[in-house]
C-alpha cells in the first residue's frame, strides 16, 4: 500500500435531495478521514416547475451548477444517488473528472421507471455508462435485479471501507 | 410420460428493447392462469443482452434468436407461433404489460368462442400517464372497445389452425402485418370476438421530433396493405385518409396554402412577405368565418355551397 494509497479521497456525494441516504453515507466517509461533501440543487427554479408540469424527470436544472461544482472541487469520485445526479456526474467525467459511481437513493419500481419523460434514458444511460453501480440497501438490490436485469453489489450506506475500498479500485483501474 | 401440451402459447417478438422486454417478462410471471397451461415463446434479432435476460429470467421461456437486423415483426411472430406447441397462440408485444388475468380472460373467451379470433383492450400504460399527458410527441396504442379495425398483435389470440391455414404472417408487410393477417381472416370467415377484460397495458414511448419523423417513415408501407385489401378503405374516413387527424392535418395544410395565395396581393417585395406573414393568422380566421358561415346557410337553405 502506497502512502497515495492511504491519502483521504474527496469524494462528492451528488444528490439533489437531503435524504437520510445522503447523510449516512457522508458521515461515514468523513468519519473514516475522507473529504465528502453532498452537491445538490438550491432551491426550485421557475424553469424546473415549467419542465416539471411538461411531463420532465425533475429536477434537471441543477445538472450545470453541480458539474461546474465538481470541476471546482476537484474531486476523485462523483457518488451519484440519482439518475439526474449520474447524469451530471457523467459530464464531469466526460471533462476530464474522476470516477463516477451510481447508487440509486430509491430502489427502482415499474411505477416510476418510465413514468415521465427522460425517466428511463436517464436510468439506462447511469446503468451502462456509471464506472460502478452499487445498492446501498437489500431492497435496491433485489429490485435492480428484477426491474433492470442488473445484478449489482450491495455496499451499505454507513460501510466507509467497503466504499473506499470500491473507490479506490475504480481509480485504480482508471490509471 | 408425455409432459401436457400448453393449451396457450404466448409469442413475443422483441427488437433492441431489454428493459422493457424483461418488464412484460415479469408481468407475465404474475399471471393467474397456471404455469402448466401456457408456454412461451421469444424471438428477438437484438443486439443487447436480450439473451442473458430470457436466458435467466425465472419464467425460463423458449426463445428463438435471429440474425441481428433480419427480424421485422412478422417474420418473428411467424418464427414465433411456428415453434409454439399450443392450439392457440396469444401474441403480445416487448412493450406491453399485461394485467394478472388477461391470459386466463383471453382462454375464457377463446373458449366460449372456438375458432375465433379474440381481440383484448389496449390502454397506454397508466405508470406511464404523466408522458402521455405532456410528451407533444408521445406515442401509445388505445382500443379501448375490441374488437376495433387494426387487430394489433399486442393484445390478440388466433387459433393456430387458423395461423397455419392463412400461411402465417405476410413478411412482406413491413408495417400493418397484424391488420392483413386479420383481414385475411375476415375473408376466410372467421370472427374476431372482444375480451374487453383482457387488458394489456401498452408503454407510451416519447420521441424527439426527428425521432419521429424516422420513425413514421415506416408507415409507408400501409399503402401495401391497402392495396392488398381495398376493402379496408371502407374504415377509413372519406376512404382515404388512414385516420381522422390525417384528414385535419391534410385539411389544414390545404388552408394555410390558401391563405399563401390569398397573401400574393400584398406584392413580392420583402416588405409585402413580412405584411403577408403577419396577416396570415387574420387571413386564416377570416377563411374559416367565411366558410362556417357558407355551411350554416347550406344548412338553412338545404343546398351545399362552400
Amino acid at each position: 500500500v502506497t502512502a497515495g494509497e492511504r491519502a483521504p479521497l474527496r469524494i462528492a456525494l451528488v444528490h439533489h435531495s437531503s435524504g437520510p441516504v445522503a447523510a449516512e453515507l457522508l458521515q461515514a466517509l468523513r468519519t473514516a478521514g475522507h473529504r465528502a461533501e453532498v452537491l445538490g440543487a438550491r432551491g426550485v427554479p421557475p424553469v424546473e416547475k415549467v419542465l416539471r408540469y411538461r411531463g420532465f424527470a425533475t429536477p434537471l436544472t441543477h445538472v450545470p451548477s453541480v458539474v461546474a461544482a465538481l470541476r471546482r472541487g476537484r474531486y476523485d469520485v462523483a457518488h451519484a444517488l440519482s439518475p439526474q445526479d449520474a447524469l451530471a456526474a457523467l459530464l464531469w467525467r466526460r471533462r476530464g473528472g474522476g470516477a463516477v459511481v451510481f447508487s440509486p437513493a430509491e430502489p427502482p419500481s415499474r411505477e416510476t421507471l418510465a413514468d415521465r419523460r427522460l425517466s428511463l434514458r436517464l436510468v439506462q444511460r447511469a446503468l451502462d455508462e456509471s464506472d460502478a453501480v452499487v445498492a446501498l440497501t437489500d431492497t435496491t438490490r433485489a429490485a435492480t435485479a428484477r426491474w433492470l436485469a442488473l445484478e449489482v453489489p450491495l455496499i451499505e450506506a454507513h460501510d466507509a471501507a467497503g466504499w473506499e475500498s470500491l473507490y479506490r479500485e475504480l481509480l485504480a483501474r482508471r490509471r | 410420460m408425455e409432459a401436457s401440451r400448453p393449451e396457450v402459447s404466448v409469442v413475443v417478438p422483441s427488437h433492441e428493447r431489454g428493459t422493457r422486454l424483461r418488464w412484460l417478462l415479469n408481468a407475465l410471471e404474475e399471471q393467474t392462469l397456471p404455469r402448466s397451461q401456457w408456454e412461451l415463446v421469444v424471438v428477438f434479432d437484438s443486439t443487447d443482452d436480450t439473451e442473458e435476460l430470457v436466458r435467466t429470467h425465472a419464467l425460463a421461456p423458449r426463445y428463438v434468436r435471429l440474425t441481428p437486423g433480419t427480424g421485422t415483426a412478422s417474420v418473428q411472430r411467424n418464427a414465433g407461433w411456428r415453434a409454439a406447441h399450443a392450439p392457440l397462440i396469444a401474441f403480445t408485444d416487448d412493450d406491453c404489460r399485461p394485467e394478472p388475468d388477461w391470459l386466463e380472460r383471453l382462454l375464457d373467451a377463446a373458449h366460449a368462442n372456438p375458432g375465433a379470433i379474440v381481440q383484448g383492450a389496449t390502454r397506454p400504460d397508466p405508470f406511464e400517464s404523466d408522458a402521455m399527458k405532456w410528451a407533444p410527441r408521445a406515442r401509445s396504442i388505445e382500443e379501448n372497445d375490441p374488437p376495433g379495425p387494426h387487430a394489433q398483435t399486442c393484445n390478440i389470440l388466433y387459433p393456430r389452425a387458423l395461423i397455419e391455414s392463412l400461411g402465417g404472417f405476410d413478411e412482406r408487410a413491413v408495417a400493418g402485418e397484424d391488420v392483413d393477417l386479420s383481414l385475411r381472416a375476415r375473408s376466410a370467415g372467421r370472427s374476431i370476438v372482444a375480451a374487453p377484460e383482457a387488458v394489456a397495458y401498452h408503454a407510451v414511448e416519447s420521441h424527439t421530433l426527428p425521432g419521429i419523423v424516422r420513425q413514421n417513415l415506416k408507415w409507408r408501407y400501409l399503402a401495401y396493405l391497402v392495396s392488398r385489401h381495398p376493402e379496408f378503405r371502407r374504415t377509413m374516413p372519406l376512404r382515404l385518409f388512414w385516420d381522422e387527424e390525417h384528414l385535419w392535418t391534410a385539411t389544414a395544410m390545404v388552408g394555410v396554402l390558401g391563405a399563401v395565395r390569398s397573401s400574393r396581393r400584398r406584392g413580392r417585395s420583402r416588405q409585402g412577405r413580412v405584411t403577408a406573414i403577419a396577416e396570415m393568422p387574420g387571413q386564416a380566421v377570416r377563411q374559416a368565418a367565411e366558410v362556417l358561415g357558407m355551411a350554416a346557410g347550406s344548412v338553412r337553405h338545404r343546398t351545399l355551397v362552400l
